[in-house]
């Protein structure tokens, strides 16, 4: 088993520094990852991942006016033959756990004009990637989005 | 990505034209333009799709706030969507609610 660093980037989670995490990341997939449809969809799960933690980080009293730090890391995991793009997210902000593996997934039956909206954000994100996982560890809220490697990314590209 | 965004409105219908990325920190200018419109009164949304790059979610309640404004019988459509972005939309059930076309000569 082993990783590869392939790039970080630490900043207040703040809408102001939106543009900067944004270029990081789509700097990282256009670097990594050779299948356009793979890549937007990374793409999509970590914006929708990294807008809730600012939108947490700006809109919960207990942290509101505080200064919470987002770091997004991405690196190369090889385990056996199988290797994985891991996008993840380290966070200071409130304890939330989104509970990926409960979550019922959303009725895409029901007319979408009718249903309640809220959910999608992290639909989404259990949608676009292979898998993704949530720790609560040491005060930090730590998300991993996963990949697989095998056909999609071209093995270490740094930023 | 910036995104810049053109109304245009006629007597049946009005044709939004984007370019650039709908994401979290764009998506409320689209949202903005929706609100001015008179959405309880319009028949026909066109939203043209075909130089944006990436919607987020933001951008799709952006588009289902419209078409819930929007009288019952009226039609939104989504023209010249990216193969993703139509997965997107199609994954998260909208696309039972709007009409996706490749140009708007399909309409």
């Amino acid at each position: 088993m082993s990783d590869q660093t392939l790039g970080s980037i630490e900043a207040i989670a703040s809408m102001d520094n939106w543009d900067m995490f944004n270029d990081f990341i789509t700097e990282l997939i256009t670097q990594n990852v050779k299948e356009k449809g793979v890549g937007y969809k990374l793409r999509l799960a970590s914006e929708e991942l990294i807008s809730n933690i600012i939108r947490a980080a700006n809109d919960n009293p207990r942290t509101q006016g505080s200064e919470v730090i987002l770091e997004i890391t991405a690196r190369l995991h090889q385990e056996g033959n199988q290797s994985w793009f891991v996008l993840g997210t380290k966070d200071s902000g409130s304890h939330f756990d989104p509970q990926f593996e409960e979550r019922q997934p959303i009725d895409t039956e029901q007319n979408v004009i009718e249903r309640k909206i809220g959910g999608l954000g992290l639909f989404l994100i259990q949608q676009s990637v292979e898998k993704v996982t949530y720790e609560w560890k040491e005060e930090f809220n730590i998300y991993e989005l996963w990949i697989s490697a095998e056909n999609e990314v071209e093995v270490g590209k740094r930023l | 990505m910036a995104l810049t965004i053109e109304v245009v409105q006629n007597d049946v219908h009005v044709t939004i034209t984007l370019a650039g990325d709908v994401d979290t920190k764009t998506a409320p200018e689209l949202l903005s333009k929706l609100v001015a419109l008179e959405l309880n009164v319009l028949e026909q949304l066109r939203l043209d799709l075909q130089a944006v790059n990436f919607v987020s979610s933001a951008g799709l309640r952006a588009i289902v706030f419209a078409k819930q404004k929007m009288p019952h019988e009226s039609t939104l459509y989504v023209i010249g969507a990216s193969e993703q972005i139509i997965e997107t939309i199609t994954k998260t059930g909208l696309g039972n609610a709007i009409k996706i076309v490749e140009s708007a000569d399909n309409i």
